[in-house]
């Protein structure tokens, strides 16, 4: 005759169910920020590469950014978005070149404390212009009424190069005012001719963007 | 490997997925939000179907962020329901564009000077779905002889180099060259 032998219930002890108890909600603790965190993650990112652009939609020239589908119907969703919520205008890439540098060549944030000096090659054929924001897309008030220089306006070298300065005080030549904005954006814009450019022509232009030089900081 | 082992692999998956999900939906967000859009802000100011020549570029009258100074311009936003757009724009030197924008900022048409010859645009602009059936005799002669696009709303964009206060006038009568015009289907 078989035998069954019964093992008695040990109730848990009241130690373990508050191990437990404390371990689920330590658990939902870690699922929530968890959450969180991805969610704050998930809209910075979203924004940062709206805004500031990414390998994804934008190349970078030294300083300049250039997104490069910018106003095509094949653009990426940033590309997209940065158009729409931030309110620019711009002229599609198919027929435009337009570059924005929030940074010097040496990579330090452009400032309105600063000095700068622009120095352009010479763009044979292309109608381009150089102008100066401040960090939320505003012209820089200045009693000269000067914001930007472009290829009619500028006093350029004899070799067709051009200097453009930026700062607070007065200078001779190519001198746009900067005084009291803050953070600094340029914006220069290369409009492709009639008849367009082809991709060879397009890459020797950018490799010919001004380069940013600090001078000094007061 | 004690590191490795502290790390909860499912709370980790559950972070990267949440995180990707949220990241693309806001970007779509963004993309289909068009309060701050140009063609918003220039719909909410200027009159449609016609076309108007703004001022200087200053600080305190800039339109829209980033709005380049070194030009003039001409907008016309449009909206096509009912009606054919007609566009004409002179473009007498280097540096003179026109484009055609949709209310998200995408080019539907744009055109520039070229340096030797002078150019002259002339545009229709129909609407894009079925309501269109065709367009009046004076329009569909004109739709034979110009450019047609399609494009129920967008806005219009004349853009003249601003060479400083002794070329002004002369680019103002230019500009004031410029039309859109509805004409009714």
């Amino acid at each position: 005759m078989a035998s069954i032998e019964l093992k008695s219930y040990d109730p848990p002890s009241t130690m373990g169910l508050v191990r437990s108890i404390v371990a689920i909600i330590f658990r939902a603790i870690s699922l929530i920020l968890t959450v969180a965190l991805a969610t704050g993650v998930g809209v910075w990112s979203s924004r940062y590469m709206i805004s500031r652009g990414s390998p994804l939609s934008v190349d970078t020239y030294g300083p300049w950014q250039h997104w490069r589908d910018l106003g095509r119907e094949s653009a990426d969703p940033y590309t997209k978005a940065q158009l729409v919520s931030t309110g620019k205008l711009r002229i599609s890439a198919d027929s435009a070149g337009i570059f924005e540098a929030r940074t010097d060549s040496q990579g330090a944030r452009l400032h309105s404390s600063c000095n700068y000096k622009i120095e352009g090659a010479s763009l044979p054929g292309l109608w381009w212009s150089l102008a100066v924001f401040d960090s939320r897309g505003r012209l820089i008030r200045n009693d000269a009424d000067r914001y930007d220089f472009t290829a009619d306006t500028i006093a350029p070298n004899p070799n067709g190069s051009f200097v453009v300065t930026l700062g607070r005080d007065a200078r001779p030549g190519n001198w746009i005012p900067t005084g009291g904005a803050g953070r600094l954006v340029l914006v220069f814009t290369v409009l492709d001719p009639a008849n367009g450019l082809s991709d060879e022509q397009r890459a020797e232009r950018n490799k010919r963007l001004p380069i940013i030089t600090r001078e000094s900081c007061s | 490997m004690n590191f490795f082992r502290r790390i909860d692999w499912r709370l980790l998956l559950i972070f990267v997925l949440v995180a990707a999900i949220v990241h693309i939906v806001s970007t779509f967000l963004a993309v289909n939000d068009q309060r701050g859009s140009a063609y918003a802000r220039l719909a909410h100011i200027l009159p449609h179907n016609t076309m108007t020549i703004l001022g200087p570029v200053e600080p305190q009258q800039a339109l829209l962020p980033y709005l380049s100074p070194d030009a003039r311009y001409a907008f016309c936003p449009f909206d096509t329901a009912d009606t054919t757009m007609r566009v004409h724009a002179l473009l007498p030197d280097l540096g003179w564009t026109v484009g055609v924008y949709a209310p998200d900022g995408t080019s539907l048409y744009f055109a520039a000077a070229s340096s030797e010859r002078e150019t002259t645009i002339n545009l229709s602009i129909i609407p894009a779905d079925d309501r269109f059936l065709g367009l009046s005799g004076e329009a569909q002669q004109a739709a034979d002889t110009d450019q047609t696009i399609a494009a129920p709303k967008g806005f219009i964009v004349v853009r003249a180099p601003d060479r400083g206060e002794p070329y002004r006038s002369e680019t103002q009568t230019i500009l004031e060259k410029a039309s859109c015009a509805a004409r009714r289907t």
